[in-house]
């Protein structure tokens, strides 16, 4: 039993804070058949991760995500945060089997989350100071 | 496991076909647009992002298709700002790339509150046709890239073989799809998100949705003109059609002929 790294679409920056703070962890991507059959992904999308995969130290497999990262037995799962709604889910079911450290993906710009939505001209006008 | 000992793009293509026979059967074509962190590091290091601000509506601007890696994380969209600051001698330059880039950043914000509500309707329609007259469906002759519009069809036949289209082109047809020819956005938005490398859908589908006008104050729609001077002119020089599309006419005889 060691700890895992989930490798996810919205993560794969060699720059992982995953790989920083546990450089000798192995990690996973899963290449994940609802999100694939849902979204009617075409070959292309795949080739390009899986390309993309290929430059970073990861094991590569597919199927359902959850049912494989516990196949692993990991003592921990450790991974990079997403707004992907299958990201929460997900997340939620591995708690139930193992603990779960997810770590915080690099922010455009560090303003506070309760931001005015409702336009974009309203985001805008409060991020624009604070970018440039 | 998958296999990583992969010598070639071709033994690649026909490996994943093999493992995703459902995938390969929607469309079995790879991109050109390779995947990886060199790939998007060289892509990166060509940006230029004075030139964007002048010309990125036009089809051949210094757009930067750095969108399937900012789409995968494999580059942060801080990144891509801290970058382009390197590139100007004033950030005042890097305005409009930057402001581009944040685009994305608040459609992911939102994405974090809606979740999969990005697929219903965020407001009303502002067009004032009734929602039910709009087909669920995309139309065969759309998908086929058969319309006997060059431009139209051109656009499919990209997208289909590249996964990427400029950001001007996915504006015309999401508004040929949802205005011209009465189709639900959902069916438009899952089509390109079938097919995009960046598919994403709090981008795709709330840009969707801002073209259809049920997330803005008012459908966006062009005329033949319009797509002519960005495109200087290359689909319609050979268009059958030209002079007599649907495309053809002012911007208040096309608002006459489409909305109520
Ligand atoms: C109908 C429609 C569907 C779209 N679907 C998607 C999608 O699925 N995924 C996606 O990433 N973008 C989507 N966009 C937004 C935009 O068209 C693309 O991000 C852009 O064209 C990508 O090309 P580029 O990298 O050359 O962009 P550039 O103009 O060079 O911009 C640099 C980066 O900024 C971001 N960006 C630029 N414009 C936008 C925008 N309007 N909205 C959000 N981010 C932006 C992208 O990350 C892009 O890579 C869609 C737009 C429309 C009108």
């Amino acid at each position: 039993m060691s700890e895992l790294i989930w490798l996810h679409p919205d993560c794969l920056t060699a720059n992982n804070p995953a790989f920083a703070k546990y450089p000798q962890v192995p990690s996973l991507f899963v290449f994940d058949e609802e999100e694939i059959a849902e979204e009617e992904w075409t070959l292309k999308r795949i080739a390009f991760l899986y390309e993309t995969l290929l430059e970073l130290p990861a094991e590569i497999d597919r199927g359902k995500v959850v049912e494989k990262l516990l196949a692993r037995r990991p003592s921990k799962i450790v991974t990079v945060s997403s707004v992907n709604p299958r990201f929460a889910q997900y997340v939620r079911a591995l708690e139930r089997a193992v603990k779960v450290e997810v770590l915080a993906a690099e922010p455009f710009v560090d303003c506070p989350a309760n931001v005015d939505l409702k336009r974009f001209s309203r985001y805008w006008k409060r991020v624009e100071p604070m970018l440039f | 496991m998958m296999r990583r000992d992969i010598s070639s793009r071709e033994e690649m293509a026909s490996y994943l076909a093999a493992e995703f026979p459902n995938a390969a059967r929607r469309d079995a074509s790879i991109s050109p647009i390779r995947g990886g962190r060199l790939a998007a590091e060289a892509a990166l290091e060509a940006i230029e992002p004075s030139r964007y601000g002048f010309d990125r509506n036009y089809l051949d601007g210094h757009v930067t298709r750095l969108s399937p890696y900012i789409r995968h994380g494999i580059l942060t969209l801080k990144q891509a700002k801290e970058v382009a600051f390197t590139k100007v001698s004033d950030r005042f330059h890097a305005a409009k790339f930057v402001t581009e880039l944040a685009w994305r950043d608040y459609w992911q914000r939102l994405y974090a509150v809606l979740g999969r509500k990005v697929w219903e309707d965020r407001e009303e329609s502002k067009t004032g046709i009734p929602p039910h007259t709009y087909a669920p469906a995309m139309p065969e002759d759309v998908s086929a890239a058969r319309t006997g519009l060059v431009c139209i069809d051109s656009f499919v036949t990209e997208l289909k073989s590249t996964g990427y289209l400029h950001n001007h082109s996915r504006m015309w047809f999401a508004a040929y799809l949802v205005h011209f020819r009465r189709v639900r956005w959902q069916a438009g938005a899952k089509f390109f998100l079938s097919h995009l490398l960046d598919g994403d859908p709090a981008s795709n589908n709330l840009s969707w949705q801002w073209v259809a006008s049920t997330f803005a104050h008012k459908p966006y729609f062009f005329n033949r003109e319009n797509l002519e001077k960005y495109t200087k002119g290359k689909y319609c020089r050979n268009c059958p059609v030209r002079g007599r599309c649907d495309f053809e006419g002012s911007y208040e005889q096309l608002e006459a002929k489409l909305f109520r």
